[in-house]
C-alpha cells in the first residue's frame, strides 16, 4: 500500500526531475544569445522600468488604451529579460552552482533593499496626497488612481531580482 | 552572531589556469569534473572567485595536487621559475 506520504515524496521527485530537464534546456539554449552580453541585458532593464513608467503615467492620466499596450510590451520586456538570464534567480539550489548561489544572495538582498526602497515612495505619495487632501484646497489624486498607481510599483518590485541579476552578472 | 570585523578582503591567488593547459583541459573539462559551469572556472582563473573548501578540495583531487599547490594567499611565481630554481638547487 502506497502512503500519502510516499506519493508526496514522488510527485516532488517527479517536479524536480521537470524542473532538472528544464533547467537543461534553459542552460543549454542558445536561441536568445543576442539578449544575452551584458550591454544589452541593462538596456533591458532600463527598457523594461521606461515602460513601467509610461505604463504609470497613463494610468494616472487616464489614457487606458495606452496603459494596457504599454504593460503588454512590457510584459514582453520582461520575459525577454528573464530568458537572456536563463531564469537563473529561479532555480533551486541544487540546480546552479556556488557562484550563482553567491551571485543570488546578493542580488536578492539587493532587490529587498530595492523593494523597500519602491514601497516607501509610494507610501509617501500616498501619505503626502492624503495630507494635501485633508484641508479640502488641493486633491492632487483620486483614491482610484493611487490605488492604480500602486500596480506598476509592485510590477516594479516583482521585477527587481531579475533586474538586478540581469544588470549585476556578466556572463549568463 | 558576532559582526565581522570590517577588512579589506584577502585575494586568493591560484595557478589553475597553468595547470589546466599544461594538463590539456578545457574550462568544460574541469567544469564537467568538479560539477560547476565552465564560467566559474573563468570567473575563478581570473580570481574574481573565491572558491569553496569543498571546490578548492575538488580541484585540488583533479589536478591530484595538494591545495595549496593550487591557490594560496600570497601571490604564487610562476611554474616555470619554480622549476628552474628547483633545478639550480639540484645541481
Amino acid at each position: 500500500m502506497i502512503s500519502t506520504r510516499d506519493q508526496v515524496k514522488e510527485r516532488r521527485e517527479e517536479m524536480l526531475q521537470q524542473v532538472e530537464e528544464k533547467a537543461e534546456r534553459d542552460f543549454s539554449d542558445t536561441r536568445y544569445n543576442f539578449v544575452r552580453s551584458q550591454v544589452r541585458r541593462r538596456w533591458l532593464v532600463v527598457l523594461s522600468y521606461v515602460l513601467l513608467t509610461g505604463y504609470g503615467l497613463s494610468s494616472v492620466f487616464d489614457f487606458p488604451g495606452a496603459a494596457l499596450a504599454l504593460l503588454i510590451v512590457w510584459g514582453a520586456s520582461v520575459w525577454l529579460l528573464r530568458t537572456a538570464i536563463r531564469g537563473l534567480t529561479d532555480y533551486p539550489d541544487e540546480l546552479v552552482d556556488e557562484r550563482i548561489r553567491e551571485v543570488r544572495g546578493q542580488t536578492y538582498r539587493l532587490a529587498f533593499l530595492g523593494a523597500n526602497c519602491l514601497f516607501s515612495l509610494y507610501l509617501v505619495i500616498y501619505i503626502v496626497n492624503q495630507l494635501l487632501a485633508k484641508p479640502g484646497i488641493f486633491l492632487p489624486m483620486s483614491a482610484d488612481t493611487l490605488h492604480e498607481l500602486a500596480f506598476p510599483f509592485f510590477f516594479g518590485m516583482m521585477v527587481l531580482p531579475t533586474a538586478i541579476f540581469a544588470w549585476r552578472e556578466r556572463w549568463v | 552572531m558576532a559582526r565581522a570585523k570590517r577588512t579589506e578582503e584577502p585575494e586568493v591567488h591560484n595557478r589553475l589556469a597553468a595547470l589546466r593547459v599544461d594538463r590539456g583541459l578545457s574550462r568544460q573539462d574541469v567544469a564537467d569534473a568538479v560539477g560547476v559551469h565552465y564560467q566559474t572556472i573563468g570567473y575563478l582563473e581570473r580570481g574574481e572567485y573565491r572558491p569553496s573548501l569543498l571546490l578548492a578540495l575538488q580541484i585540488s583531487k583533479l589536478f591530484e595536487l595538494p591545495v595549496e599547490a593550487i591557490f594560496s594567499l600570497e601571490p604564487m611565481p610562476s611554474m616555470s621559475a619554480q622549476l628552474f630554481d628547483s633545478r639550480r638547487e639540484a645541481s
